[in-house]
């Protein structure tokens, strides 16, 4: 219960929801606020195999490729001066639940976003 | 949201204490080898080309990836560090293993042998987050990474570095008497090769650097520092590079919100954790060997995360030291870990009272 007043405070401390700290002699890494894509068809289902990049600042920063939930999962540095969009490519043709239309979503403004893809004609 | 900085200072006390009851591991140092293939004077762990002790296989850290997958969420972030990482042979097979496990790694490099073949193998296994070290412009970079090619072979890799696609990169650089009047052009160095960020350092008083004057900033040349963070962090700022002071020291919340985005937070012990190449646990790598509370090879991580690692959070050792006369005591806690020695009566260094003349 009382975790739940962490995300607040530290928003009022910093001014962002985002743990991005390097200990000591260490690489920088974000704790907090990952940006999680589901993606789905139409009838909810989820779709596995999707190639997913994200882009910050229009950079190809990182990419993954939906699980079994249609999810994938990223950590970002998530400042005032970066925006975030991520493309959604089906690569793999027929194959997990059909041919689906690729899609562009801006996630700058969320950490989970689900996304339905509407099937290829 | 402006709140007067006293109130903040309750708040992030608040905000701690929930930190500390979670001790939520989330990120981990896996020293995988102390070789080092430089030979600087300020190297914390006394660093060489050989090492003297048996140091953990690649099999041993494959073993301790399964047991972090399976014993803590994927949302633990693994830091491979050293020595010199990229010394290790199996730097990549082990990157990409954990990366393999659905799990985020990075690395802190000095950049002498990060060329453009490396960089694109580290970035095929997966890898998210890259630190390099710059102490100085040549001459200063040189003498105190003990190499003519140090800064040349640095100032390459920072360029591979800003022109790759790695989610996360910055510079470090460790200020001393020598590089303090520099810090301007240094900024100006990294603007031109578009990095955006850049955090800044004392050197620790570990190591090779423990006795040597040279190179520890006095504290009045810690004020210095400071103060050069704090004029001209939005300028610079606003030609796309972020300065920040490194995580070390508590400083009063007035201060530390102008030299850090976010407030002093010794998360050692919290939600960080280190193995060293000998298996040694501690909170982070430079941890003095009286903050060592278990090794690996012998004991089970999650019963010394939970029981062994007081010291860390409690910090009851420190009512029998110096700091507890201190009107910032409440607030500081002894500060950073990592400055401190078990049994010493004050820290190695304090931000905001000068300990020479205390």
């Amino acid at each position: 219960m009382i975790s739940f007043f962490k995300k607040p405070l530290h928003y009022i401390l910093t001014g962002s929801f985002s743990v991005v700290f390097a200990a000591c002699y260490g690489a920088p890494m974000n704790l907090e606020n990952p940006k999680l894509i589901k993606a789905t068809d139409g009838n909810s289902t989820p779709i596995k195999g999707l190639k997913v990049s994200l882009f910050e600042n229009r950079l190809n920063i990182n990419e993954a490729y939906t699980d079994q939930d249609g999810s994938v999962e990223f950590y970002v540095q998530q400042k005032e001066m970066y925006d975030y969009e991520v493309t959604i490519e089906d690569v793999d043709g027929e194959e997990n639940g059909g041919e689906f239309i690729n899609k562009d979503v801006n996630v700058t403004e969320t950490s989970f976003v689900e996304v339905v893809l509407e099937k290829k004609n | 949201m402006k709140l007067k900085p006293k109130i903040k200072q309750s708040l992030h006390s608040f905000y701690k204490s929930i930190e500390i009851k979670e001790h939520k591991l989330s990120y981990l140092f896996i020293e995988i080898t102390q070789k080092c293939n430089l030979d600087c004077l300020h190297c914390g762990s006394d660093c060489k080309a050989e090492v003297n002790h048996p140091e953990l296989t690649t099999d041993s850290w494959f073993k301790i990836i399964d047991y972090f997958e399976q014993t803590y969420s994927k949302s633990v972030a693994f830091v491979l560090t050293g020595g010199e990482p990229l010394m290790h042979p199996d730097i990549y097979k082990i990157g990409r293993y954990i990366k393999e496990k659905g799990m985020r790694w990075a690395m802190v490099t000095n950049g002498i042998i990060l060329n453009e073949r490396r960089l694109t193998k580290l970035i095929d296994s997966g890898i998210y987050s890259i630190t390099l070290s710059l102490d100085g412009l040549k001459e200063t970079h040189n003498w105190l990474r003990n190499n003519k090619n140090a800064f040349d072979r640095a100032n390459i890799a920072m360029s591979l570095l800003a022109n790759s696609n790695i989610a996360f990169k910055d510079i470090v650089t460790c200020v001393s008497p020598k590089n303090l009047h520099e810090l301007p052009d240094i900024a100006n160095l990294l603007i031109e090769n578009k990095i955006k960020e850049w955090r800044l350092f004392r050197i620790f008083p570990s190591g090779r650097a423990k006795n040597n004057k040279e190179l520890n900033l006095t504290f009045e040349q810690t004020q210095e520092m400071l103060q050069f963070i704090i004029k001209s962090k939005k300028a610079f700022m606003a030609k796309g590079l972020n300065i920040n002071l490194s995580c070390e020291g508590w400083l009063p919340m007035q201060t530390d919100l102008k030299v850090r985005d976010q407030p002093f937070f010794c998360r050692a012990g919290v939600s960080i954790a280190s193995i060293l190449s000998d298996g040694t646990i501690t909170g982070c790598t430079n941890n003095h060997e009286g903050f060592h509370v278990g090794n690996i090879l012998k004991d089970n991580f999650s019963v010394v995360w939970e029981n062994r690692f007081d010291i860390f959070r409690k910090r009851e050792w420190l009512a029998k030291t110096d700091c507890k006369n201190c009107k910032h005591f409440k607030q500081c806690n002894g500060s950073s870990i990592h400055l401190w020695e078990m049994g010493d009566k004050k820290p190695k260094f304090c931000y905001e009272v000068d300990l020479t003349v205390s």
